[in-house]
């Protein structure tokens, strides 16, 4: 994800000089072929994110297109004060790019675990999130952001993810983007149940529905925010099927899950919600990625076995 | 836009100091030890375009000013009128119910750049508009007020490191040091001095004024205008400075002048 990031990052950056790329000193083998193409447009803001996101507020507020990059943690918790004032509030068409969302840095312990992150960017009512499940999704958010005024949250895991379009697919506010349906291949259009997943649990559901060959569509959100007006096809989604299961890398509190059962309260929608999440047990303990979401991935492939 | 009148600096902040207290009185609103407080330096700056260059708020070479201490803005707002920027009805909207004329600084109010209110904020947001116009070769300059006691805020630390790495010659930060903070002293709370020192190590170019002096105001900001290397203009001032029985007291950090407390404070006023 992170080099589909940096690679839509340069090519873009080209045709638009208002692009700038600030890093609060993350970014090594990464941001390096923006670094040497635009030196003049790329600030290593050094140890500091609450700097990062003043000056990204200054930046924008001036005309500019900033892009800030750090681990999701940082570049959240630590400077939330300026998310929330400096640019959601002044509506700033700043993106808050982070890599190693839900547990991908797992090793490195609590400090490095983006989990609680959308509960906190969900908070800010002018703020998108973007939750990709692949590169293509990064790229699509991107081109998306990019013709639009506002400021958003991108969350990305790291590299290596499986790609899960064919090509790169057309996204919306708040429009759930089919992975896999099980009407396309039965003329059948809704199966009893389906499962809407963000981040890195996405291509594991993809990978466990194909295996046990279960009737369950299953849905990404690429964009997606709190002051969302466009419920319109969720909705849809959630009177049609009998369960929407949400899947996501992050605590149940203040995440995905909990935000659409908020969405559907305010329609007076009555929506049959479950929930894959992290388990909050998994804080403080120090592990792979693989073996802290084990808890969360198990359950899945058994629910999704019995289907 | 409102037709504005041209007043001399010293004529400047006595309307700044003499319509701050008739809003504060008005709204039944905090702060106006810190308005008063500022009110020689936003006159210094606001009265005559060499020093903060502001015609229109929509024209792009305007000099930026940023009020990091937003809950001062009362003086702001009287001096963005002063300029011509809004009628007099409109700012004495100022805390009524739905206002623009909010009790922190607001970017809805016309010349107001950036909403602030939280502490810390506004110079690191001050070190990117900076850093944008000295990239594009933009030839306004940016000046951020800060308090004192705001200083304890790290953030300010972490731009003060940027705007020297940045060489950030178009920026001046001025400080609004008058050693009083929400409980007690700065020097008996967290001590900043010696101030100048610890920015001058941080590559600022510092200078001490008077903060109620209009002349050294107004050749330290010239200077600082010119500086090759950012500027910090410590301005010693007096908090509740023009009002004697708010002079030095913490009271009048909070507290909001009744209709007889006004009456004496426009009269002192009146006198000087």
């Amino acid at each position: 994800m992170r080099n589909s990031f940096i690679n839509w990052l340069c090519e873009k950056a080209s045709a638009d000089e208002r692009i700038v790329f600030l890093t609060a000193d993350l970014g090594y083998s990464v941001v390096e072929p923006f670094a040497k193409k635009y030196p003049n447009r790329f600030f290593n803001i050094g140890v500091a994110e609450q700097n990062m996101v003043g000056v990204a507020a200054g930046l924008a507020s001036e005309g500019l297109r900033p892009y800030t990059y750090s681990i999701g943690v940082f570049s959240t918790f630590r400077c939330a004060e300026q998310l929330r004032n400096d640019i959601d509030y002044h509506n700033l068409p700043v993106c808050t790019s982070t890599v190693g969302c839900g547990l991908a840095y797992g090793p490195l312990g609590y400090s490095h675990h983006a989990i609680q992150d959308l509960a906190l960017m969900r908070s800010l009512p002018n703020t998108i999130l973007a939750t990709p499940s692949d590169a293509f999704e990064v790229e699509s958010i991107l081109n998306w952001h990019h013709s639009s005024n506002l400021p958003i949250y991108l969350r990305m895991h790291k590299y290596g993810e499986p790609i899960l379009h064919g090509t790169l697919p057309e996204i919306s506010l708040s429009r759930p983007l089919r992975v896999r349906c099980n009407h396309l291949l039965s003329n059948k259009y809704f199966t009893d149940i389906c499962i809407l997943s963000i981040g890195n649990l996405t291509y594991r559901i993809k990978d466990y529905i194909e295996k046990y060959k279960a009737k369950i569509d299953l849905y990404s959100l690429p964009i997606w925010g709190s002051s969302s007006s466009s419920f319109k096809e969720l909705e849809m989604i959630l009177t049609n099927y009998e369960y929407v299961y949400v899947a996501e890398d992050h605590l149940l509190s203040g995440g995905l899950a909990s935000w659409m059962l908020e969405q559907s309260i305010q329609r007076g929608l009555q929506p049959n919600i479950r929930s894959f999440s992290i388990d909050s047990l998994v804080v403080g303990k120090v592990a792979s990625e693989e073996t802290l979401l084990q808890s969360t991935v198990s359950s899945i492939e058994s629910f999704i076995s019995n289907f | 836009m409102n037709s504005s009148v041209t007043l001399s600096s010293k004529a400047f902040a006595s309307r700044i100091r003499y319509l701050s207290l008739m809003l504060v009185n008005k709204a039944k609103a905090s702060h106006i030890a810190s308005a008063l407080s500022i009110a020689d330096i936003l006159a210094t700056l606001y009265s005559d375009n060499k020093y903060l260059n502001l015609v229109s708020p929509e024209d792009p070479n305007r000099d930026r000013f940023l009020l990091s201490k937003g809950h001062a803005c009362v003086a702001l707002y009287v001096a963005l009128h002063l300029k011509g920027f809004y009628s007099y009805q409109d700012l004495f909207t100022y805390g009524s119910d739905f206002s623009v004329f909010m009790n922190h600084a607001s970017h809805f109010v016309d010349g107001v750049e950036f909403s602030t209110g939280a502490l810390g904020h506004a110079l690191p947001i001050a070190c990117g508009k900076a850093l944008k116009a000295k990239q594009h070769r933009d030839p306004w300059h940016i000046f951020v007020l800060l308090s004192d006691g705001e200083l304890q805020e790290g953030s300010n630390w972490e731009a003060f490191l940027f705007a020297n790495q940045f060489c950030l010659s178009n920026l001046t930060v001025l400080v609004d040091y008058n050693n009083l903070q929400s409980l007690t002293t700065v020097d008996e709370t967290i001590a900043l001095s010696p101030l100048n020192k610890k920015l001058e190590s941080f590559g600022f170019k510092a200078f001490i004024v008077d903060g109620h002096d209009h002349k050294e105001l107004k050749k330290a900001i010239l200077n600082a205008k010119n500086s090759l290397y950012p500027s910090a203009i410590i301005c010693k001032t007096v908090k509740g400075k023009g009002v004697s029985y708010m002079e030095n007291n913490i009271k009048w950090h909070y507290k909001s002048p009744s209709d007889d407390e006004l009456s004496i404070a426009l009269a002192e006023l009146a006198e000087q």
